[in-house]
């Protein structure tokens, strides 16, 4: 249910910054979608981060791209900080 | 949180102000459904530490006017400035934002056609770098960009990361402070204290830029809420409090003079409500409860007697909020877009905003989000010092005082004559700049072709040998008013053309203009060699006044109601004979 709550918010914070509609914004990767560039790709971990109270290492930013993947290490970023 | 609405159906934007080119993200609202907005806005736009979802959330349902700013920078300001959005949303503007490239030397060409420049440069680039040597390069290519552009430029100063920062700032600060519409913004200031290291990015590499994203979004809360606006308009010239849960706690009628609350985060509103007061913003108040029951709190609470004394005008009773707002802004002499309204009630906000849609509205939910969103409010922030600040609040009560006078005068060369009324005019004086840019961006009644000039354009006319522009200070027996009225002038060909002449509404309502713009035209028109004067005049929401005065002085039309010609001649032989002292300070006459 908590994984739930995060996915979805996480899922709202990718169709925000991409600027495309919640409902796809869950189908999306880093790998296969133009509009999630590097850019985009730091503002969603800010926006991660201030949302969720973690503070993503440096070495998981190239995991965190989509919004499964997020919400995996969110999960794990707030259990172990 | 959903805030009720009593219906209304109000443009939000007074007649004959809404920019063509306006945009809003959704459908437009209505006065009173925008103030409500606005005021649900409030929690996620002036929190301590916003939310960049919550700020992508935001969507203005109100016209939006777009501005243009050019970052000249070395780092990457993206991820940085894209919360900048809905903090401009809040103050109106929508941002068209463009970037050069990553650029350590400055040199790139900048985008001349831009509202704001803003130079902001990751200055752990130039580690190695003297910090003297480094501001005075930084103020050196800012001098070389002020050369060079018209808009206003903003240099983000040193954050806390830089070693000698503050020597820095300081330096740089001064080395800039000369430039006309350049400013430095405090970086430093406008973050929130550093926790556990959290203002250093040691993800610099992977992120672009040292800037941590908590200070990213605190630095695009000041830039979008306080500096842009600032920028852009003119500041607000009063707030008018109301008094129960907004300014004391509790409410009078029921509560009594002795019990409401003062103490605390009250306190602390009133030392911001205090400071703006110091800064020349005019602070009334508007109240539905009984005139006694006020001047009784205000007689009995010596704590509010700072307060009281700042207050220019208090309007208690039971009559409707926006009559008795009407009414101090009639008092004051400014519009009602120039009041921020600042009020716990909701429904009343609405009741107001439908009434006043021109006016802003802050809704007091509690003290404490009160006073750091009287920090953060649009349009409070003061630039630079406004000299002219004590001489309004003075002029305003001497205002009232020459009112009675004239009300019993038999004979109004008497009554002049009694006011001891000095006029002073100045040609091409550049101590003046910033007020001469202050008045022709600020007046909305008396000018003549509503220009807005900001300062580098001011300076134009300061310093070339075809322009002229005619500083005209005012004081009576009861009030210094200080720098009131300006002229702005250029030669044309074989012809002069009066690009803008602005009278501040403090100096409107002494019959004092014809003579003071009679004898400033004369020195235009000896100063630019010329014996006819040609007046555009651009008509406004509000500047029939200058329409008035040219319509009775003018010799003739030209291109219909567009352009007047004037002779200073005939000017001078239509102006009446009164009792006035006026001279030149500085032979431009």
């Amino acid at each position: 249910m908590a994984d739930e709550h995060i996915r979805r918010r996480a899922s709202k914070i990718v169709a925000l910054v991409l600027g495309v509609d919640p409902a796809i914004a869950s189908t999306l990767a880093v790998d296969s979608s133009p509009e999630w560039d590097s850019l985009r790709h730091i503002e969603i971990i800010l926006a991660v981060e201030d949302e969720f109270g973690v503070k993503v290492p440096e070495g998981l930013f190239r995991s965190m791209s989509s919004v499964d993947a997020i919400t995996a290490q969110v999960v794990t970023l707030r259990a172990s900080q | 949180m959903n805030l009720s609405l009593p219906g209304s159906a109000t443009d939000p934007f007074p007649p004959g102000d809404v920019p063509s080119d306006a945009v809003s993200d959704t459908a437009e609202a209505s006065a009173a459904e925008a103030a409500m907005m606005r005021a649900e806005w409030q929690h996620v736009v002036f929190a301590a530490e916003p939310r960049r979802l919550a700020l992508l959330e935001l969507r203005a349902p109100w016209p939006l006017r777009p501005v243009r700013i050019s970052v000249l920078r070395n780092h990457t300001v993206e991820t940085s400035l894209s919360s900048l959005r809905g903090f401009l949303a809040y103050a109106g503007y929508v941002p068209e934002v463009v970037l050069s490239g990553y650029d350590d030397a400055l040199s790139t060409a900048p985008v001349a056609a831009a509202d704001v420049h803003l130079v902001w440069l990751d200055l752990s680039h130039y580690a190695n770098a003297e910090i003297d040597g480094l501001w005075s390069w930084l103020a050196d290519r800012v001098r070389f960009l002020r050369s060079a552009l018209t808009g206003p430029i903003v240099v983000v100063d040193a954050g806390p990361a830089l070693a000698g920062f503050e020597r820095f700032n300081a330096s740089l600060r001064e080395a800039i402070d000369g430039l006309p519409d350049a400013h430095v913004f405090p970086l430093s200031a406008a973050v929130p204290p550093a926790v556990d290291g959290a203002s250093v990015e040691e993800r610099a590499s992977s992120t672009g830029t040292a800037l941590s994203g908590r200070d990213a979004v605190a630095l695009c809360q000041h830039l979008g809420l306080c500096w842009i606006p600032a920028l852009l308009q003119p500041r607000l010239k009063a707030i008018v409090l109301d008094l129960d849960n907004t300014v004391v706690g509790g409410v009078l009628a029921e509560d009594g003079a002795a019990n409401v609350r003062t103490d605390g985060t009250y306190a602390r509103l009133r030392e911001r409500l205090l400071a703006l007061h110091q800064e020349g913003v005019l602070l009334a108040l508007v109240s539905k409860n009984d005139v006694r029951d006020v001047d009784g709190l205000f007689a009995q609470r010596p704590e509010l007697e700072a307060l009281r004394h700042a207050l220019v005008a208090v309007e208690a009773g039971w009559q409707d909020k926006a009559s008795s707002v009407r009414a101090i802004a009639a008092r004051l002499h400014v519009g009602t877009d120039s009041l921020l309204i600042v009020d716990d009630n909701p429904g009343e906000i609405a009741a107001m905003a439908s009434a006043l849609p021109s006016a802003r509205f802050l809704w007091a939910e509690d003290p404490g989000s009160t006073e750091r969103a009287l920090t953060l409010y649009p349009g409070l922030l003061e630039l630079r010092h406004d000299a002219a600040a004590s001489a309004r609040m003075s002029d305003l009560q001497a205002a009232e005082r020459r009112a009675a006078a004239a009300q019993t005068a038999i004979d109004p060369a008497a009554y002049v004559a009694s006011l001891q009324v000095q006029i002073r005019l100045r040609a091409d004086d550049h101590t003046d700049r910033t007020r001469l840019s202050e008045l022709s961006r600020k007046t909305n009644q008396f000018n003549t072709s509503l220009a807005r000039f900001g300062e580098v354009e001011v300076d134009d006319y300061l310093t070339r040998a075809d322009r002229r522009v005619v500083s005209v200070r005012l004081r009576d027996r009861l009030s210094d008013s200080g720098l009131v009225g300006a002229v702005f002038a250029r030669r044309d060909g074989g012809r002069v053309v009066i690009d803008e002449i602005a009278i501040s509404c403090r100096a409107l309502g002494r019959s004092l203009e014809p003579a003071m713009l009679a004898a400033a035209l004369r020195g235009v028109a000896e100063g630019l060699d010329a014996q006819t004067l040609l007046v555009p005049f651009v008509a406004g929401p509000r500047n029939e006044p200058a329409h008035a005065w040219l319509a009775a002085f003018a010799d003739s039309r030209q291109g219909g109601d567009d352009e007047y010609l004037l002779s200073t001649a005939s000017l001078e032989a239509r102006v009446p004979r009164l009792p006035i002292d006026i001279q030149w300070e500085n032979g431009g006459g």
